[in-house]
């Protein structure tokens, strides 16, 4: 009893969470506030030769060196597709920490942190995104738009990648 | 509980340091078995360790290390001749102790059953009860005349801190029975005793005096003193209260009686000797130093940066090379903290050779040399395990077995040595056996099996170049895999490992002569001098310690040999590669050779040499090596990260897969 | 004649302390009510030995002690103490103190003090 009774209000609690969304291309993602650590105006980056295409290099975070990923590329979103309306200065680096480790990720804006509701994120039973069904937790909505949740862990420790690459 | 938890961190520290003091005395106690310094210092390692187990309630480990001091103490006594039944009965004990430190380590407990070890041991001790009654009556007489009943350690010590001119005083000093306020009276004993010499020992101790129960009216202290006896009991005369003093001369021998003074002076040497190796010292958290030198780092950082701002400043210039100085200097000395004897690393392996050629039948005289050589903590304890594996290999695979070697002309005792050495900036170790060798042409053909390399890539190796592929992952000389070395570790690993740590390895070998690991590595990891160079742009740095030299070619200086680009530097044929190939950087069509010179850097690894043309030479700095994140791990031809002054990130340019 | 400072808060002590030191045959050069004063009556006339009581207002006589002892590596301080304070004493003696005599003062205990100081 009292274990059915625990569980009816943890869910309860895990209604709503609160999201970073931020602008890619033209869409609207958003990542677990929780997994964010700050958000960033972008230093200079220094490439990395001999890593992926979507590594675009690392910057230097107060003494510590960090991979900064490029998302567009990341999320298989071709540049030529995009109508890239985002001004420079909008684009930001969002630091997420995650298996002990600071990564950045290269982003075109920051919009704003939102609360969204769990049951809102549904699954992607038809995704037209062309972004693989993995890197998306799902997708809400929230006031008119539409926001791809990430799956962050999915997305920056591919196991399929790695096996391919 | 914190505090319990620092107890046992220490008590662990200093069990491994006894153990290994222990392996290797019993280790000489084998080829020395009349070294009465090698009992002696075995049996304080044995004795402390009971000390602190029994302390630390580890009741088990406790008894078991008395009675192996109990042992020790028969050797030394010469109740007992040590012999291979003798030297094994020890090793297993050790055996038993390093077991039980470890299980205290993962559970907590120290419960093993030792039962029959203890009753083997037991029953070694009651053996041939030859009681050599002359030394035990000496004995006596020297604990009745010291009043202080002192330890051979003690002797150790009254003698390792007694000057040549020195003399060792039993002091008696009686107080007047009416005296008022005797606890100050003792310490103005004491206070005199220590302006005439050294107070190794006192009744009361000199930490208690306040509380001290002096009813018996009575100081008593052993007193290290150059001063004359007169002088002495002057001293302690003129004292209000001091009624008498009574002072005896005491010699104090720690060995035998039948040793004469020369030994005794010999062996002295040779006890200060063997005390280095177990140098005592503060214990710091490995963590605090790390932080410190990341600490360290952040300064110069900022120190670069601070110089970058070129402040037309009087005072600014003056500072400058003031901090530059004292970054310096700090840099210097905790790199130094960091620094530790390899020797401690080393200390390990005497035993395990022993163990594995007795197991494998094989004669094997062990050499080590440099144990004095000092390396970075932190890579010292990365060493042991590649460093095991590779003397296992040399043990198990290099040395043939004695008859093996008498057909082949060889001493019928093979050879194994481990060396340590520093060269410029780096530390050179090798492992040499003059074994059986590397056959060349199994390590190809098995290379070639396994789809390494391919024929073609064969053909273009030297013999050379052919030996190094035993680095590569599945490769082994041995078809079968012997329980010594065959536990899944290969080569590839051990290469690995020591590229980790910022290092390299290589390998020669001949054919029935032996076979030669040399392993180099950086002093320390974090700081290195680097040579800062622009490729396509970007600055990159090359550390200094493998850069032979650098300098300007013409393009018709480079020459072709087998379709290759070369050029020949005092008559030495060194291969040109063009650092952006080696970075996957496009090449544009301002192919380097259409320019009329071009900067070369050339970069040595593995005794290899090649030039590697870069765009521009910058200048030389010392840099900070940071990692280069571990989701970016190894990536191909950069070994790190450094920050540069104006606060953007360099990355480190790995020489060893250019080269 | 040796020149003796006397440094004690209570008068009744520096009292009896003087009749006995002049009974000695040496002469008291001055006397101090606490440390600070005696170490300031310490440099003025330079005594040849200084007895110091130990709980004093102001400055005690253990600080009072090492002040003196830094000024003049060679002075001579006997401590006055009262019962129960044997680790006040044994202060005193690290901070340089030569001897010690215990209140309430014997006149033969203080003699043999001070003779032997000041031999």
């Amino acid at each position: 009893m009292a274990n059915i009774q625990k569980e009816a209000k943890n869910e309860k609690v895990a209604e709503k969470e609160q999201y970073l969304t931020f602008k890619v291309g033209n869409e609207i993602y958003g990542l677990k506030l929780k997994q964010a650590k700050e958000i960033i105006k972008p230093p200079k980056v220094t490439n990395v030769p001999n890593t992926k295409e979507y590594i675009l290099g690392v910057i230097n975070l107060r003494g510590q060196v960090i991979p900064v990923i490029n998302l567009k590329n990341k999320l298989g979103l071709k540049e030529d597709d995009i109508k890239d309306t985002s001004k420079a200065q909008n684009k930001k680096i969002v630091v997420i920490n995650i298996k002990d480790m600071l990564i950045g990720l290269y982003v075109d804006g920051v919009n704003e942190v939102m609360n969204l509701a769990v049951e809102n994120i549904e699954g992607v039973a038809d995704n037209k995104t062309g972004i693989r069904d993995e890197y998306i937790k799902g997708v809400s909505t929230f006031s008119d738009s539409l926001i791809i949740v990430l799956d962050i862990n999915n997305l920056l420790f591919d196991q399929k990648e790695e096996k391919g690459a | 509980m914190s505090d319990n938890n620092e107890y046992l961190e220490m008590f662990f520290a200093e069990s491994e340091e006894y153990i290994m003091v222990l392996n290797d005395n019993i280790l000489k106690l084998e080829n020395e078995p009349n070294n009465m310094d090698v009992v002696n210092s075995m049996f304080r390692a044995a004795h402390s360790l009971k000390g602190m187990a029994a302390t630390m309630r580890f009741n088990n480990l406790a008894e078991l290390t008395h009675k192996m001091e109990n042992m020790m103490d028969q050797i030394r006594n010469k109740k007992m001749q040590v012999n291979t039944e003798i030297i094994d009965l020890l090793f297993a004990g050790i055996d038993y102790v390093e077991e039980i430190v470890k299980q205290i380590k993962e559970n907590g407990n120290d419960e093993l059953d030792l039962d029959d070890y203890l009753a083997e041991l037991e029953a070694k001790i009651n053996e041939e009860p030859n009681l050599d009654d002359i030394e035990e009556v000496q004995e006596e007489e020297l604990e009745d005349s010291n009043f202080l009943a002192l330890t051979d350690d003690d002797i150790r010590t009254v003698n390792d801190n007694k000057k040549e001119l020195d003399t060792v005083f039993a002091v008696n000093v009686k107080l007047n029975a009416e005296t008022q306020f005797k606890q100050v009276r003792a310490s103005m004993i004491f206070k005199s005793a220590a302006e005439l010499g050294y107070i190794f020992k006192s009744i009361p101790e000199t930490e208690n005096v306040e509380d001290a129960d002096l009813d018996n009216n009575l100081v008593q202290l052993i007193l290290i003193s150059n001063q004359s006896r007169e002088n002495i009991n002057e001293e302690f005369s003129s004292i209000t209260d001091v009624e008498e003093v009574e002072m005896n001369k005491i010699s104090l021998k720690v060995e035998d009686k039948d040793k004469k003074d020369k030994k005794e002076k010999t062996n002295k040497s040779k006890s200060v000797s063997s005390k280095f190796e177990v140098s005592s010292s503060v214990r710091v958290d490995i963590g605090k130093l790390d932080k410190l030198m990341n600490m360290i780092g952040e300064l110069l950082i900022n120190k670069t940066r601070l110089e970058a701002l070129n402040i037309d400043s009087e005072g600014f210039k003056d500072v400058l090379p003031q901090l530059d100085r004292v970054t310096m200097e700090l840099h210097h000395t905790v790199m130094q903290i960091r620094m530790e004897p390899i020797g401690v690393m080393f200390n390990r392996f005497p035993r395990m050779i022993r163990d594995l050629s007795k197991s494998s039948e094989k004669e094997i005289d062990f050499v080590m040399d440099g144990k004095q050589t000092e390396l970075d903590r932190s890579i010292i304890d990365e060493l042991g395990d590649p460093l095991t594996h590779l003397l296992r290999n040399a043990v198990d695979h290099g040395i043939e077995k004695p008859e093996v070697r008498r057909q082949n002309g060889k001493d019928e005792t093979g050879t194994v040595n481990l060396k340590a050495y520093q060269k410029g900036s780096e530390i050179m170790i090798e492992v040499e056996d003059d074994g059986g060798g590397i056959n060349v042409d199994k390590v190809v053909q098995k290379a070639l099996d396994k789809n390494v390399v391919t024929e073609k890539e064969i053909e273009e190796m030297d013999r050379d170049k052919k030996l190094q592929l035993i680095f590569e992952p599945g490769l082994s000389t041995n078809e079968e895999v012997s329980s010594v070395s065959g536990r899944g570790v290969g080569m590839d690993v051990v290469k690995q490992t020591i590229e980790s740590l910022d290092g390299d390895i290589y390998i020669r070998s001949e054919e029935n002569k032996g076979t030669k690991f040399v392993i180099s590595l950086p002093l320390t990891l974090a700081i290195q001098d680097a040579l800062m160079v622009k490729i396509n742009g970007e600055i990159f740095a090359i550390p200094l310690s493998a850069i032979s030299e650098t300098l300007m070619i013409e393009s018709e200086e480079i020459k072709q040999v087998k379709g290759y680009d070369v050029i020949v530097l005092r008559e030495k044929t060194i291969p040109l590669v063009d650092s952006r190939e080696s970075l996957n950087i496009e090449i544009e069509d301002d192919s380097y050779k259409e320019k009329d010179e071009m900067p070369v850097v050339i970069v040595k690894s593995g005794g290899k040499e090649v030039g590697l043309i870069v765009g521009e030479l910058l200048y030389q700095q010392e840099i900070v090596i940071k990692s280069l994140s571990d989701y970016l791990d190894n990536v191909k031809n950069i070994s790190g990260a450094t920050i540069i002054g104006d606060g953007e990130v360099a990355l480190i340019l790995d020489v060893r897969d250019i080269a | 004649m040796k020149k003796i400072l006397v440094v004690d808060d209570a008068a009744f002590m520096r009292l009896n302390l003087k009749n006995i030191i002049e009974d000695m045959g040496f002469k008291i050069v001055a006397e101090a009510e606490n440390g600070k004063e005696g170490v300031e009556k310490y440099k003025e006339h330079q005594p040849d030995l200084v007895t110091m009581d130990i709980t004093m207002p102001e400055m005690d006589g253990i600080s009072a002690t090492k002040e003196i002892k830094n000024f003049d590596d060679n002075a001579k301080v006997l401590v006055c103490s009262a019962m129960g304070q044997q680790s006040l004493v044994i202060e005193a003696i690290e901070a340089g103190a030569k001897d010690f005599i215990v209140k309430p003062f014997e006149r033969t205990r203080i003699r043999e003090a001070m003779d032997k100081i000041l031999n």
